[in-house]
């Protein structure tokens, strides 16, 4: 046999053997559940183990793109959906999603976070960090901030609708503002954190992040910072707007009631308590202690703005395009 | 329109190909230059028509210094071994190159096609394609083609290697006829000395890039 | 030809054609229709034209497509040109180099871009057209340099002893040589830069989205399903149509792997230069992901590669990148699978009696021409009733793949089969062997570098898809561009290196691939 035909049957082999073991991996029991989420879902290996000890239920991620794409995908199923439980559809998308009915009951809150303006203390200088969005129009911070499309950013939307509750109708005002005060549009949060953001070579020493953004910068220090070290960045504490995400039982599963005690593990200490330093989120539930990277290095937000999710779902697509004309000229 | 090849040199690398080769060609008769394969024969070709540039040496052509002229200025016409006819362009097309190039009138042209085509016995084939022709007839395109913009000097590579013997009789005929009709100061290489009887006025030998002494033959 | 000696019959090529048709009507066709009834309104099939954002969106797709088209034919014809004209040190590297560039990942070239590239030209057109130049600038080279591999140094002497200047023999000789070929890469290019996707998605910018990136605002952002179907049907008819409209019938132009050099001269010095150029141009973004991987934020370190290959321990990071590595590959592995032979089988198809009535390859172009999002949303309403259920099937992901690699296989495989001598089957009749034992001893070894081709091809693209399979869900590990994507997406110095070092090693293995499998026949 030639080379060639070498080469073929050993694909087909390996292909025939792969196949073989992925579908032995996929036999589902009906002691199997899916939970569907968003790409960026990782929690530890072990984090379903507690679970399926105490229930004898294994528990499968789906991943299903970014949160939007999962909305969009869960919404299009409903009643039929592509798994058991949902995780992870945030408060812009979540008045969609009970519209689509894509739920069995009531989603439960699950975690939450703030998008927050970060700043970069070494970036930053002589000059003292802001705290509030009025402080983001002074000539003092001319030229420094950079911020995301809300368009195509869901980083960028929730700044948005952080100034949008702040100022109410005369939100145009505030932005055409900013617009005069030189701020820097990208198209996402990758960019304007990696590429516009001082601390990684950028020019922009303020930048719209996550309120967990700073430990993060910690943990992921290279070469680590030893314990007690200041911190690198920090937050804006008066321009945060709350972002929460939900979780919920799919309309249409077969396992009901399965699927609503895989939710009450979801929001259970156990499972709680691996959310901040996976996902860098905060837990929901309000008994989890935070760990120490938390405690140290991510700012106590007070006060933050909000909006009903039912107003965001309505206006979302008016406001963006009333934001591009003023701000994309 | 006399040319004068005077003292050329080559080399290839660190061989030598052509030695102080030295030559006249008399205007409207054929010369050929007669020698073993790798003798430089196509080199001298090439280096007359400008495609190659000699080490030392000049080419006089009608008392004009050519040896830094390009090729496409140099009014040399140059048929190749295996006739390198433009693959896109049918029979009338290649013949009617030459005088596109120069940017005749495009009566003049047809005329002129028209008038080669015919004397290369081809005129029927005008709007064929040079794909389908064989090789008797795509060297008479060849030959048309080269002659059209009336070149000061013809140069022909091996005109009749390649081709079978019953052709090779008929078509040295017809090169001897048309050059002749055509008073074309020609310069004809080749390996085969019966060839060059044929065609050609005069032949030189070469050997090895040297030149020997003139074996004289004449019609 | 005597029927019985050729291999492809008019019966047998409506069923050669027919795995290429139903991968076709199963990952493309069907499901758009279903979802077109689903979820169309029919008002916004002419409402969703006014929207101005759908308008830009429009004459910016067809704006830098047009652009980015002008500038790699023009860049990539000088390149063929001393490509396949001069032998010099580094030729065939840079060839390879070219024709690897093709399949890279569009995600990571698009951050390597960004790595390279100053600041302030970040988010332009220009941006743009210098990423798709360096992804399609392969396309000119490998069908205009088999054309202009027929042009010898002869010819070129015979148009200047005619009288021809440079530049006549230029627009005489060359340019209408390569003609066709020209036309056929132009279209093709256009075509990948207008339905481009991850490349805007990182190079472009606010004020600068094309018509898919509409389509997935639509879809997902806004929750239009209903427009932004309407805008994907569009798409995909325009284009399909188009191609095949511009499409000369006579010949698909083919895509060879091997374009050699045909000159006897040594190359000039503009031309080393502009080599030299070409050669930067193309190793400076890898070099950039390179440089990127050993950094983490202003300082040199290992940790992006330790961390990522699970040789150093990341507090807060869960990467499993041999997990990934084995599901990329089983995908990549089972999409040529699958793509090869229905490939070459279409190939066939439409080689009847030695001529290519390559119009309707073109076909094959349609699931390249559907915005990744709605695929993935058309396929979702459409496959889940019985026996039909395997919309979340993992396998649905590898048959997506396969469609899109696809027209690359045909491409490739047709210089081959139609190179093979139809004679040469006689022969083997004559010396008694049967069709199949013709088939297989005959046929499938001078087939082979239209197979080592196609599986490259279809590897690496499946390595590297990202816009449809990560709407595709999946229900086991992440692929490597969603790793990729998760890493980019977390704040801090380790995240980002070992996101740069998972891109670098999704290169390299893209490469290798394609290196080991797409090589020279040895004969």
């Amino acid at each position: 046999m030639n080379k060639t035909s070498i080469a073929i049957s050993t694909s087909l082999a390996a292909t025939l053997v792969f196949m073989a073991t992925s579908c032995s991996s996929e036999t589902s029991t009906t002691k199997d559940l899916t939970l569907i989420a968003y790409d960026s879902f990782t929690p530890p290996e072990t984090a379903f183990d507690a679970f399926t000890q105490e229930t004898g239920i294994k528990v499968h991620i789906a991943l299903a793109g970014d949160a939007g794409e999962m909305v969009a995908k869960a919404s299009l199923t409903a009643g039929n959906p592509e798994g058991d439980v949902i995780w992870g559809v945030d408060n812009t998308l979540i008045s969609r999603a009970i519209d689509s009915k894509i739920f069995t009951g009531d989603p439960i809150e699950v975690d939450y976070g703030y998008v927050c303006v970060n700043f970069d203390i070494a970036g930053l200088g002589t000059t003292a960090p802001p705290i509030t969005l009025d402080d983001l129009v002074s000539s003092d911070y001319q030229g420094m901030l950079v911020v995301e499309n809300p368009a195509t950013s869901s980083t960028g939307l929730a700044f948005l609708l952080a100034t949008i509750a702040a100022f109410g109708d005369s939100w145009p005002d505030y932005w055409q503002q900013l617009v005069a005060n030189d701020v820097l549009v990208v198209d996402s949060w990758d960019e304007a954190y990696y590429t516009a953001f001082t601390r990684y070579g950028g020019d922009r020493p303020l930048v719209v992040s996550y309120s967990t953004s700073p430990p993060a910068e910690v943990i992921f220090a290279d070469p680590p910072l030893p314990a007690g070290s200041p911190a690198l960045t920090g937050v804006a504490t008066g321009t945060c707007f709350k972002q929460v995400e939900y979780a919920g039982v799919l309309r249409g599963t077969e396992f009901t009631k399965q699927a609503q005690q895989l939710v009450e593990y979801l929001t259970s200490p156990i499972f709680q308590a691996l959310l901040p330093e996976s996902l860098f989120v905060y837990p929901a539930n309000k008994d989890v202690a935070l760990p120490q990277s938390f405690i140290d290095y991510a700012p106590k937000i007070v006060s933050s703005f909000s909006l009903p999710p039912e107003e965001i779902a309505k206006n979302r697509q008016s406001w963006t395009d009333q934001w591009s004309a003023i701000v994309l000229q | 329109m006399s040319l004068v090849i005077d003292n050329i040199s080559f080399s290839y690398g660190d061989r030598n190909i052509l030695r102080n080769f030295t030559l006249q060609i008399p205007p409207g008769k054929t010369t050929a230059v007669v020698g073993p394969s790798g003798s430089g024969k196509s080199t001298l070709l090439r280096i007359i028509a400008g495609l190659l540039t000699p080490a030392a040496g000049t080419i006089v052509l009608n008392g004009h210094d050519i040896s830094r002229v390009p090729t496409h200025l140099r009014s040399v016409g140059m048929i190749f071994q295996d006739n390198q006819l433009f693959p896109h362009l049918n029979v009338y097309d290649n013949v009617a190159f030459g005088l596109r190039m120069a940017k005749v009138d495009k009566q003049i042209i047809a005329e002129r096609c028209q008038e080669l085509l015919d004397l290369v016995g081809l005129a029927e084939a005008a709007k064929q394609s040079v794909a389908t022709l064989s090789g008797g007839e795509a060297k008479r395109v060849a030959l048309a083609r080269a002659l059209a913009p009336c070149p000061q000097v013809l140069l022909l590579d091996e005109p009749l290697t390649g081709l079978d013997s019953e052709l090779h009789d008929r078509l040295a005929q017809d090169l001897q006829r048309i050059l002749h009709a055509t008073s074309t100061t020609a310069l004809l290489v080749t390996h085969l000395i019966p060839e060059a009887e044929v065609i050609s006025d005069a032949i030189h030998h070469l050997i090895d890039g040297d030149q020997s002494p003139q074996a004289g033959v004449s019609h | 030809m005597v029927s019985h000696s050729s291999s492809v019959t008019v019966r047998h090529v409506r069923l050669l054609a027919s795995p290429a048709t139903i991968l076709v009507l199963v990952t493309a066709v069907i499901p758009l229709v279903v979802l077109s009834t689903t979820v169309v309104r029919s008002a916004d099939i002419i409402s969703i034209w006014q929207n101005s954002a759908v308008q830009k969106a429009l004459i910016f797709s067809v704006w830098q497509a047009l652009l980015s088209t002008i500038f790699t034919i023009l860049i990539g014809l000088i390149a063929t040109w001393y490509l396949t004209r001069y032998q010099f040190r580094g030729r065939q590297a840079l060839i390879t180099l070219i024709t690897v560039s093709f399949v890279l990942p569009t995600v990571t070239v698009g951050a390597a871009f960004i790595a390279v590239l100053p600041s302030w030209l970040h988010h332009s057109t220009f941006a743009i057209v210098l990423a798709h130049l360096f992804f399609n600038i392969s396309i000119v080279v490998r069908t205009v340099g088999p054309r202009w591999n027929s042009i010898g140094d002869q010819l070129i002497d015979s148009a200047r002893t005619l009288g021809a200047t440079p530049l006549q023999t230029w627009r005489h000789v060359i340019m209408p040589l390569g003609k066709s070929a020209i036309y056929s890469s132009a279209t093709l290019t256009f075509f990948m830069c207008f339905t481009s996707y991850g490349i805007i998605t990182i190079l472009g910018g606010p004020g600068l989205a094309t018509l898919d990136i509409e389509i997935y605002r639509r879809a997902v952002q806004l929750g239009d399903l209903s427009g932004a179907t309407v805008l994907a049907v569009a798409q995909m008819l325009f284009i399909t149509i188009a191609f095949l409209i511009w499409s000369r019938s006579r010949s698909v132009e083919l895509m060879t792997f091997r374009v050699a050099a045909v000159s006897q001269h040594k190359p000039a010095v503009v031309s080393k230069l502009f080599v030299g150029a070409l050669t930067i141009f193309f190793l400076a973004p890898l070099l950039a992901l390179s440089i990127a991987s050993i950094r983490t934020g202003q300082s040199w370190s290992l940790s992006g590669w330790k961390v990522l290959l699970g040789i150093q321990n990341q507090r807060g990071l869960q990467v499993d990148i041999w997990q990934a590595l084995l599901t990329s590959g089983k995908y990549a592995l089972i999409a040529s699978c699958i793509a090869l032979p229905t490939g070459i089988a279409a190939t066939y198809a439409f080689s009847k009696n030695g001529s290519t009535n390559g119009r309707w390859s073109s076909l094959a172009i349609l699931p390249l021409s559907i915005s990744p999002v709605v695929v993935g949303l058309a396929i979702l309403v459409t496959y889940d009733f019985a026996p039909f259920e395997f919309r979340s099937s993992w396998f649905l992901i590898p048959v997506v793949h396969a469609a899109i690699a696809m027209p690359f296989v045909v491409r490739a495989a047709l210089p081959v089969v139609q190179g093979i001598p139809p004679d040469l089957r006689s022969a083997a009749a004559t010396l008694g062997s049967s069709p199949w034992r013709r088939f297989c001893f005959v046929e499938i070894p001078l087939l082979r570098p239209a197979i080592t081709t196609g599986i490259a091809f279809s590897m690496a693209i499946s390595l590297g898809e990202f816009g449809a399979t990560s709407f595709l869900t999946r229900r086991e590990s992440q692929t490597l561009p969603i790793v990729i994507a998760d890493l980019f997406g977390k704040a801090g110095a380790i995240p980002r290196a070992s996101g740069m070092t998972a891109s670098l090693l999704l290169v390299i293995v893209t490469g290798i691939i394609v290196l080991s499998v797409d090589r020279k026949p040895h004969v």
